[in-house]
């Protein structure tokens, strides 16, 4: 049931293991909103990146929750540091009940235009790491009897959203099927598994990549042209994402399992 | 965070009569705990009142009054009392409906244009009448409960519940993108198979009475082992009707413990 005082927090005491909790730059990425989102709500965040100066900044927006923060840094393309990472936590802190897979980034590039190289970066990036973590976590919730698992998907999964970059799209749809196939198999086991599909949100991404990749470096050229794509009046960012993951993760979620929650302003919704 | 407090929230269906919990009955009591003022309906004025009574007793803010959806001047008299009351409407929450057996062979015409109405007509018309109220507002979120029968063959024949609730989705996911830019919210909470004080009458209707070996048949449908309750489906409304979810709408968000996802 919803809690109706503020403390403890919705998910208060759950040890939460969240890759991807840097940013690419300053500001609210999806990673680093949902580290201090499920601190803030009293979770014990495990912030884990492959970046080791991208955490204190994640340290930093967490303010006064920042003492339920630890930083780790950890490349998830390597599943031997993965594994170890998986241990340390576990035999720190008994268990895990929270994963969320919020590492990835598309390259750009068409069926022609990617490179064979370039298509298996994409996959290694943004699937193969959700494949990597969830094999040495899933087992390990399942002896627990319970888990929540959300990764981090694409609206790119399920639409063309105006730029060529069908190795991110491809890898993004697999992760959203990943995630159904293998609810099914852990629903018995008490272990949740959703994903959630950010839309066109305005996130240090943009301003770090995706502008010079699409918009000749304008960013407020590439801002608008997204804007117009969007029905609601504006543009969502980091910690839409995360309230998506902190209500997914929550016990008020317990029979959702599975599924996709898009968080794109109706963007889906239309194709006119 | 994931607070209501000062918002008004009309909630249709919300009558339960005795100790059960409905899905209308816990989603106004969700929400009367977040701080929102409910404002409730049903067609069986007792089954609302004992609601109202139970909601209240733990303090929650709730009003009801009588209303059959189905009927565009009810439906205006039940906006306007509640307009009465509040000044404002923030959150609509469409949850009458109601599943008949049939197919297109076996159902009668009137029990598929009953079908239609009650589970697609009666949201239609509360849109009709709150959405020019939130437009004017700035804005507001309204949540319909569909169900995994506009999904998929959920084990039953139940064509013109399968198809109105199908159309609830698209109707809702439409009107989202067209009042998007006034800030209207809207999105579709999707239950499966739920354990509620309505498997009751289901398993009169569908199972020939046989409650236990219905309820048992329907906890084994599910991959998580069991049914969800309406208390899921509550918290689902709450989190649409949410600021936290300001960036949803156009959505459904599926609620059934993975049923939907297996051809067994």
């Amino acid at each position: 049931m919803l809690s109706t005082s503020k403390p403890p927090g919705r998910v208060a005491g759950k040890v939460a293991l969240v890759f991807g909790a840097g940013c690419v730059g300053p500001g609210w990425g999806n990673g680093r909103a949902i580290a201090v989102r499920l601190a803030q709500e009293g979770a014990l965040v495990m912030a884990v990146d492959r970046q080791p100066d991208s955490l204190p900044e994640t340290l930093e927006h967490a303010g006064e929750f920042r003492g339920n923060i630890e930083t780790h840094i950890c490349d998830v393309g390597d599943s031997g540091q993965v594994g170890r990472l998986v241990d340390t936590v576990h035999q720190r802190h008994g268990r895990i009940d929270v994963l969320v897979n919020n590492v990835g980034g598309p390259i750009p590039g068409g069926a022609t235009a990617l490179s064979e190289a370039d298509w298996q970066r994409q996959l290694d990036l943004n699937l193969t790491s959700v494949f990597t973590t969830c094999r040495h976590v899933l087992a390990l919730m399942a002896r627990q009897g319970s888990g929540a698992v959300v990764n981090v998907s694409s609206t790119s999964a399920i639409r063309w959203t105006g730029a060529p970059q069908v190795g991110y799209a491809a890898a993004k749809a697999g992760v959203m099927q990943f995630g159904r196939v293998a609810a099914v198999e852990y629903a018995r086991h008490g272990v949740r598994i959703n994903t959630v599909l950010p839309g066109q949100l305005h996130t240090p991404l943009v301003d770090a990549f995706l502008a010079t990749q699409q918009a000749a470096g304008d960013v407020q050229a590439l801002l608008d042209k997204r804007q117009k794509r969007i029905p609601l009046p504006f543009m969502g960012d980091g910690r839409d994402t995360a309230n998506a993951v902190l209500f997914l993760v929550s016990d008020e979620a317990r029979f959702i399992t599975g599924t996709e929650l898009i968080v794109d302003g109706g963007m889906s919704a239309r194709c006119d | 965070m994931f607070r209501l407090d000062g918002k008004v929230a009309l909630v249709t269906g919300c009558g339960t009569l005795g100790d059960g919990w409905g899905n209308g009955k816990a989603t106004a009591a969700v929400l009367a705990r977040l701080g929102a003022s409910v404002y409730g309906c049903d067609l069986d004025i007792e089954a609302a009142r004992q609601s109202a009574e139970v909601i209240a007793a733990e303090g929650g803010d709730i009003q009801v009054r009588q209303a059959d959806v189905r009927d565009a001047r009810q439906v205006a008299e039940l906006v306007q009392a509640c307009l009465a009351a509040h000044g404002r409407i923030d959150i609509l929450v469409n949850n009458v409906g109601r599943s008949e057996p049939g197919d297109p062979v076996t159902m009668s015409e009137e029990s598929w244009n009953d079908q239609i109405q009650v589970n697609l007509t009666s949201a239609f018309l509360c849109c009709k009448h709150v959405i020019p109220l939130m437009k004017a507002a700035g804005g507001g979120s309204i949540i319909n409960i569909s169900s995994i029968a506009g999904l998929r063959y959920a084990g039953k024949p139940q064509v013109g519940y399968a198809a109105a609730k199908a159309a609830l989705m698209q109707m809702t996911a439409t009107t989202a993108v067209i009042y998007a830019k006034d800030g209207v919210r809207m999105n579709s909470v999707v239950p499966g198979l739920m354990f509620t004080p309505l498997v009751e009458r289901l398993a009169q209707k569908y199972a020939g009475g046989d409650y236990e070996g219905f309820v048992a048949h329907r906890h084994g449908q599910v991959p998580t082992g069991r049914m969800g309750d309406s208390w899921d489906v509550a918290h689902a409304v709450a989190f649409l009707a949410c600021d936290e979810s300001r960036y949803i709408t156009g959505q459904q968000l599926v609620v059934d413990g993975g049923i939907t996802l297996s051809t067994p």
